[in-house]
């Protein structure tokens, strides 16, 4: 639907008659509203769904004169009939349509309104005079309701946020219209018609036989059987489907993971990348426990090699003490203070002044325990023959720290060699979107091992199919055989093609619904993916759930589950420019088909605020996806969101209308005036105006280009 | 019981100490005591049998370790061993507090020494320079024997 003008008079914020030209080019179908907040940018929107379906959503029945606006009504007279209405022009059939709903309503006395009555006509306007044509019959309604289905108004005339959020916060709301729009209710209460016909027929049969319990079984068996080979039939088609589908899903992986490695062996320089790595750790392993076998030798040497040259004089001075019989002693200092002081000595014979003496003299050498164990040790460590002794151990030491020595040189060594070859393989492999490779192969590898288990059950299906299909085949003589003969056999032939046909057309219509569904998920998917892949900035792409015919975002193979900074919006518009081509589409097809379902034309996009929460890339990634994408796009917007855009929208638009807000002062002096102020040319238009004191606020629309 | 002091000159050597809160990947001493001994070997072997100035700065942290301790950790022979060497009699070895006044000269002496080897290479190779020094002392002994 292609609106070509839309006027407003006395609504809402609308005062008086305002007329929105909405001029269409071949060069260009882009028309701009600026203004600001609360200045009537929504209440567009919302009046196009008033005068469509002759709703307003936040309007209760019996309080329609709301929607008049305030300044129209301050001024009628008790007893006064007041009125304000909608009216668009479209383009219809290749003829201009213009259509104006109305509402009404008596002032009673100041402040009270009677409830109103809302009218919905036809508008013929020639030389002289205009025509209201009321229409009574609902033909205008209905080819509205064709031309644009209530459930999916808020899919091509939306505000920027809540349709992403309908789309991709989990809520079905786009689902159920896409499901409305495709009459899937239908089809399926089609087939189970078709089918509670066929049980029909089953069950004459079954009552044309009750006498004959044996018939009856098999006739039971067959129906059965017949039962488990639809079951295993449906099951191999959605197989051979999801088949088709990832097959076509690895070739596309296929060749985007062969375009990215075209010409190199990718492959085989990462393997060497790995092998390189894995020696390399091998080598720093090794190096490292050289560091720690050094570290430990330095801590076990206790510094003895430096002490070398002290024991030529220890050892003579320790030999000295050995002689002596000081060292190793088994007498120590306080022994010998013991013995002196008993009477006897310990041989048993008495002390005498003489032994007292010998004792003495021999504690004056005695030395304290740790002492004398002290240097009985360093006398056994200071023996170069020993095997503990000190010069051994230095000389172990030293082999044992040459050895680690040099073979922590050569770990350096080729480490130093690995990193450089590693350093080289990576150089080489930079020029490669390695990480994307990477992932692309994940999923490559993923989507082989689906094809592989839907191959098996595709198999197994077939195996099964046709082991029951035997069984049928097998129960199906077994029936001819049993059949009762002579009338009641007529009458039974009769019913068993009746049957057939109902069970014919059952499956009819369940192949022709998938078919519909494949066809819709085509398209779909064909126009998402056109749409959304070539404006994303990240390198996303869009894609459409086969079974439940939404979109979603994949990167690197994989759903991505946070959309943020505009993806969502660019989906959500690539989704409803699709939507609008499938319908399209498919009513092209019913027309030539002469089924019923009336021409729908191109679509017309009212957009209020579609960058809300975009991120300045996705901004103007929306703002060029918007340029090509429909025939007729309108966007309204506040100062932020016309900076962001205007190097792309403004040399496009065909036309820019501001709506400027009437304010009485004690409101005004509360704005940011920046907030009004909207640079277009080489110039800042303001659409901030000041009232008088007490005046009731108001919007008014000029043309800026 | 007499202990032993860490001459301030240490200090940059501690982090090659297990025990130091920052020690360092390649730490070669177990204990303070192991990195008194060894620099006390040090700088005995620097001086050359002459006795060492006596260390005049010492450091608050770590505190003094108690003598015992290097007899409990078999490090008592060495310095033993230094004190008789030096002094040619047994006198040292009666005398613990001499010893360790004896022992913190020439753990200063080495510790210069060692801060010294340490500045012409880098903390983590150090290890590598105390082997080599190792080395270089065996070698250095085994010329001295064949010369006599």
């Amino acid at each position: 639907m292609i609106i070509k003008q839309l006027r407003i008079c006395d609504f809402l914020t609308y005062p008086g008659e305002q007329v929105f030209d909405f001029p269409n080019t071949d060069d260009s179908n882009l028309i701009i509203v600026l203004g600001p907040g609360n200045s009537g940018k929504t209440t567009l929107i919302r009046a196009l769904k008033f005068l469509l379906y002759g709703k307003f959503d936040s309007v209760k029945p019996g309080e329609a004169h709301t929607l008049i606006n305030n300044h129209t009504k301050a001024a009628a007279k008790p007893g006064e009939i007041q009125s304000g209405w909608v009216e668009a022009t479209i383009e219809h059939n290749e003829e201009e349509l213009c259509l104006r709903r109305t509402v009404r309503a008596a002032m009673i006395r100041r402040d009270v309104w009677a409830a109103g009555d809302i009218v919905f006509e036809q508008v013929i306007r020639d030389h002289r005079r205009t025509h209201f044509v009321p229409d009574h019959q609902g033909v205008f309604q209905n080819n509205i309701r064709t031309l644009v289905p209530e459930t999916l108004f808020d899919a091509f005339y939306f505000q920027g946020e809540p349709l992403d959020g309908k789309l991709l916060g989990g809520v079905t709301a786009i689902r159920h219209s896409l499901s409305a729009f495709l009459h899937e209710d239908q089809w399926e209460e089609a087939e189970q018609e078709a089918e509670s016909i066929r049980s029909g027929y089953v069950s004459e049969i079954h009552r044309l036989n009750a006498g004959n319990e044996k018939y009856q079984e098999l006739l039971r068996n067959q129906e059965s059987w017949k039962h488990l080979l639809k079951n295993q039939q449906n099951t191999l088609a959605n197989n051979h489907e999801e088949l088709k589908r990832v097959q076509a899903e690895y070739v596309a992986t296929k060749n985007m993971l062969d375009e990215l490695v075209k010409g190199t062996d990718i492959s085989a320089l990462s393997r060497q990348l790995t092998v390189r790595q894995h020696d390399l750790d091998d080598a720093q392993g090794k190096r490292q426990r050289c560091e720690e076998a050094i570290c430990r030798l330095v801590n076990e040497s206790l510094g003895i090699p430096f002490l070398l040259s002290a024991m030529p004089v220890a050892a003579r001075i320790l030999i000295q003490l050995k002689e002596q019989n000081v060292i190793p002693a088994d007498l120590s200092e306080r022994f010998v203070d013991r013995v002196i002081e008993q009477d006897c000595c310990v041989c048993g014979t008495k002390h005498t002044a003489q032994t007292r003496a010998h004792w003495l003299k021999y504690k004056e050498k005695t030395l304290s325990v740790d002492l004398n164990r002290g240097l009985s040790d360093l006398l056994s460590l200071t023996h170069n023959t020993g095997t503990h002794s000190f010069l051994r151990k230095s000389r172990d030491l030293q082999v044992e720290l040459g050895k680690f020595r040099n073979l922590r040189g050569q770990h350096i060594v080729k480490c130093q060699e690995l990193q450089a070859l590693i350093k080289s393989i990576e150089d080489q492999l930079a020029k490669y979107p390695v990480e994307e490779i990477r992932k692309l192969g994940v999923h490559l590898s993923t989507l082989s091992d689906q094809r592989e288990k839907l191959g098996r059950d595709v198999g197994e299906c077939d195996v099964s199919i046709k082991g029951l299909t035997a069984k049928v085949a097998e129960l199906n003589k077994q029936v001819d055989k049993a059949r009762p003969k002579g009338a009641a056999a007529n009458q039974q032939g009769k019913l068993e093609r009746l049957r057939d046909r109902a069970e014919q057309l059952r499956d009819l219509i369940a192949q022709t619904r998938q078919f519909l569904h494949g066809l819709f998920h085509q398209i779909l998917k064909a126009s998402v993916s056109q749409d959304y892949d070539q404006v994303a900035t990240d390198g996303s792409k869009a894609v459409v759930d086969y079974e439940t015919l939404m979109p979603a975002i994949e990167r690197d193979g994989a759903r991505s589950k946070n959309l943020g900074g505009g993806m969502s919006q660019l989906l959500a518009l690539a989704y409803v420019v699709a939507l609008s081509k499938l319908r399209r589409e498919l009513h092209q097809q019913m027309q030539q088909l002469q089924i019923g379902l009336g021409k729908i034309d191109d679509q017309s996009f009212i957009l209020d605020s579609p960058f809300d929460k975009a991120d300045p890339n996705y901004s103007k990634a929306i703002a060029r996806f918007l340029l090509g994408s429909a025939r007729q796009t309108v966007i309204s917007m506040l100062p932020q969101q016309w900076n962001l855009v205007r190097d792309i929208f403004e040399k496009h638009a065909i036309r820019i209308y501001g709506l400027r807000l009437y304010s009485p002062p004690e409101r005004v002096k509360h704005v940011n005036r920046d907030d009004f102020s909207f640079p277009v040319g080489n110039t800042h238009v303001d659409l901030l105006a000041e009232l008088p004191a007490n005046e009731t606020a108001y919007t008014k629309l000029i043309i800026i280009k | 019981m007499p202990s032993i002091r860490l001459p301030k000159s240490v200090e940059p050597l501690l982090q090659f100490c297990h025990r130091h809160d920052s020690s360092r990947d390649n730490a070669c001493f177990d204990t303070y005591a192991d990195l008194v001994v060894f620099a006390a070997s040090v700088g005995f072997h620097d001086l050359s049998t002459q006795k060492p100035p006596a260390s005049v700065e010492f450091l608050d942290s770590p505190y003094p370790i108690d003598l015992a301790i290097f007899k409990n950790q078999h490090l008592f022979p060495n310095l033993l061993l230094m004190g008789l060497a030096v002094e040619g009699t047994q006198d040292i070895a009666k005398n613990e507090q001499r010893l360790c006044l004896l022992i913190e000269g020439y753990a200063h002496e080495g510790a210069k020494v060692l801060v010294k080897r340490l500045k012409l290479t880098t903390d983590a190779a150090f290890h590598v320079e105390l082997a080599k020094m190792l080395s270089d002392a065996v070698e250095e002994h085994q010329q001295h024997e064949v010369k006599i």
